[in-house]
């Protein structure tokens, strides 16, 4: 025989899930708006049965418990934003990167190197064709001095855009070791709940919200361990395991897209730092190919202009500074000898004030195939790095949009399955405010029935 | 498929901010007027640019050399116009001087304008042009090529050709080395003094008026020669003027924003941005609550 306060504890117990069934509504409805949020709901189940003797052996249910308190999360859909995070992140940290070293080339147009060279040009063709004229040949210095600056002053625009992007990865490795102290902490946090049965669901939103912020800094992978903790690694580089949080290596080798320490190297793929490392690369491939232009139009506008002999009767000159080894664009100017008084540019090979034949082959030099440049001329050659640069920014635009879209998608389905609807939350609120009336009522009908019993006591 | 709240606001917002975005984009090509700023907004398209602009460039100096070369030539056809009228004139003199009825006098007074005559041709022969260049003393153009020694004229000069550039790879030549012979004129003028004081008048019949004709002959082959070449000059000079006008307009086809089409994609986007404008603020309204009672 089952005691009469049996009915108060079978309605006792409902009243205490459906509040619980209302304080977790409540908190979905507090948190509509924090990012990263999923949504949480109340497992009920019925109670382990009774069995009594009553005529016969009986199973008599003892009410409701909460089984557990769960967020709704597909870790499917987790695993998916965070490879789609990591390419976005990539993408555009390498098209922000690019697309600023194009805005410095000025092309095309009259203020980059390619007009400077055209006008360098030009200013043989016209000294060429006047080779007594004093102002022709202040129109050549003044042609060479201009491509020189231009030259020169591309080669600083690009180091500077480089430091940018070095400046930039070493921001995103500090923001690496940030979040990967941060996970490892709630890690910590996730554990002591989870092993004392709780499920650690607020805690677990907030450790996925910074595996996201983190699979968009690199590509990182994450396993589950049954504690409830994840380990965190970057291809051969482990950031968190059991005993915590990994110390992020700072050094890196653009090159080899690689972070580099004391015990090694390891790769990075995708993500910011993997974009900008990327990207660092290829200007320092843009600089070496500028450095490449530069040598050889030093060399062969030298091997011209030597012959030449000025009013002076100087000869085996420079027109522009080389040295040896060369040095490319850093130092691209103009040769002493050629920088002073114009009288001093040299002509032609007899010394003659009418002989303009190294002038006109400087002029002609413009159409001229180069070994040093795969066989084309300066200009084809600077045109095809144009649009060599033009093309990387452009894919890597293309590709971006179409990884936003992926990932507003992504988002998308994620926000489906576990975001809050406050049309949802109110109608479900009102769903247990009546259950909730049900028990209380239940509560106070079995309070009755147990007065009567004592009633029949006194 | 099940809508949680942020996505709705999320979404009326990504399409505002995505509709503006294409706004701001359409009133930014208008007002720059150009579709291709940066390379990667057409890299094969900038190529050509950066290639186009270039030859054009070069045509125009072309053009200049041209313009410098037609002044040099002209300067040249002024000279050996006068030349040839010299010539003519001492041709007069030579007829007049043949002529056996021509007394001693007469013979004198030839004889002080063929000096005459002589003094203007060294002059002719030292013409400088419009910068100052000697036009007749092959590449020495600084030095003056014509010196009298011993009544005959010296040439201090060389027989090079001055060139200017007038197309790619391309050169034509300002000067005519070796003509007009000067130094041989001289002396026919010298011979035909000796022949006046001697009285010779076979002799001037003979081969002063010979010698002096193919000298004539010779300076007009040679303004034959410059004259052609100034028409040369000035059909390639028109060629190139209208090839430049061409990648004028190539280059603005690639670079430049058809206005048209600019504005209807203007008038477009700013419709799109006020239908996203719209529906945002109507879609924000409805919300279960506003049913619930109590």
């Amino acid at each position: 025989m089952s005691s009469p306060f049996f009915g108060l504890n079978v309605a006792s117990s409902a009243l205490r899930a459906f509040q619980r069934q209302l304080d977790v509504t409540g908190h979905n409805i507090a948190n509509q708006n924090t990012v990263g949020y999923s949504r949480q709901s109340v497992d009920l189940a019925a109670s382990d049965p009774n069995t009594i003797f009553q005529g016969r052996m009986i199973s008599l249910g003892q009410g409701v418990d909460i089984s557990s308190v769960n967020r709704i999360r597909d870790t499917f859909l987790d695993q998916r934003r965070m490879s789609v995070a990591s390419d976005q992140g990539s993408l555009d940290a390498r098209y922000t990167t690019l697309n600023a070293v194009q805005g410095v080339m000025l092309e095309p147009g009259d203020s980059g190197v390619s007009a400077a060279l055209g006008k360098f040009f030009d200013s043989w063709s016209s000294l060429a064709s006047n080779p007594a004229s004093d102002g022709s040949r202040v129109g050549v210095q003044n042609a060479g001095r201009l491509l020189a600056d231009r030259i020169q002053g591309l080669h600083q625009d690009f180091g500077s855009q480089l430091n940018l992007a070095k400046s930039n990865i070493t921001q995103s490795i500090q923001d690496m070791q940030s979040q990967v102290n941060t996970i490892a902490d709630l890690n910590k946090r996730i554990r002591e709940q989870t092993i004392a049965g709780a499920e650690a669901n607020d805690l677990m939103d907030q450790r996925d919200q910074a595996v996201q912020k983190l699979s968009a800094i690199a590509d990182v992978k994450t396993n589950k361990l049954d504690d409830g903790t994840i380990t965190i690694s970057l291809n051969q580089l482990t950031l968190v395991d059991p005993v915590g949080a990994h110390t992020v290596p700072t050094g890196y080798d653009a090159k080899t897209g690689q972070l580099v320490d004391a015990k090694g190297s390891y790769d990075v793929k995708g993500g910011k730092l993997g974009g900008l490392l990327d990207a660092a690369a290829g200007i320092m491939d843009y600089q070496s190919q500028l450095d490449t232009f530069a040598n050889n139009l030093k060399s062969a506008v030298n091997a011209i202009y030597s012959p030449g002999k000025n009013a002076a009767g100087q000869t085996g000159m420079n027109f522009f500074a080389d040295s040896n080894p060369q040095t490319g664009a850093a130092d691209f100017r103009l040769d002493p000898a050629t920088a002073g008084n114009p009288s001093a540019i040299a002509t032609g090979p007899s010394g003659k004030p009418g002989d303009g034949d190294i002038a006109l082959a400087l002029s002609a030099l413009r159409d001229v195939s180069q070994t040093g440049l795969g066989g084309k001329t300066f200009q084809g050659f600077y045109s095809n790095f144009v649009a060599t640069v033009g093309q990387d920014v452009s894919f890597t635009k293309s590709s971006l949009d179409t990884s936003k879209a992926i990932l507003t998608q992504v988002d998308t389905q994620i926000q489906s399955v576990s975001g809050v609807s406050i049309d949802d939350e109110m109608a479900n609120m009102m769903r247990f405010q009546k259950s909730y009336q049900a028990a209380a009522r239940a509560l106070s009908i079995f309070n009755q029935t147990t007065d009567d019993l004592l009633g029949i006591l006194r | 498929m099940r809508i949680s709240t942020s996505y709705r606001y999320d979404s009326l917002q990504g399409a505002v901010s995505l509709t503006e975005s294409r706004f701001i984009e359409a009133q930014m090509r208008i007002s720059s007027g150009k579709k291709l700023n940066v390379p990667s907004d057409n890299p094969s398209g900038a190529a050509f640019s950066v290639s186009a602009r270039n030859i054009r460039s070069s045509l125009d100096q072309f053009g200049k050399n041209i313009t410098s070369a037609k002044g040099t030539l002209s300067y040249t056809d002024t000279v050996l116009n006068d030349l040839s009228n010299t010539l003519n004139r001492v041709n007069t003199l030579a007829i007049q001087g043949a002529n056996n009825s021509t007394t001693t006098e007469a013979r004198a007074g030839i004889k002080l304008e063929v000096t005459e005559l002589q003094k203007k041709l060294v002059l002719l022969a030292n013409s400088q042009g419009p910068d100052g260049q000697y036009l007749f003393a092959g590449r020495s153009t600084k030095t003056k090529p014509y010196d009298v020694t011993n009544n005959a004229l010296v040439f201090n000069g060389d027989n090079e050709t001055l060139s200017a550039e007038t197309a790619p790879g391309s050169t034509t030549a300002l000067n005519t080395p070796g003509s007009p012979d000067f130094a041989k004129i001289f002396d026919q003028l010298e011979t035909f003094k000796s022949y006046l004081t001697g009285g010779n008048s076979n002799n001037i019949s003979v081969n002063t008026l010979k010698d002096l004709q193919a000298s004539i002959d010779s300076v007009n082959n040679t303004r034959g020669t410059v004259g052609s070449r100034l028409q040369t000059l000035a059909d390639i000079q028109t060629q190139q003027t209208r090839r430049s006008d061409d990648l004028t307009n190539t280059i603005s086809d690639v670079e430049d924003v058809d206005m048209a089409e600019a504005i209807t994609e203007y008038q477009k986007a700013q419709t799109a941005y006020q239908a996203a404008l719209q529906v945002t603020s109507q879609g924000l309204k409805l919300s279960l609550m506003d049913y619930i009672q109590g």
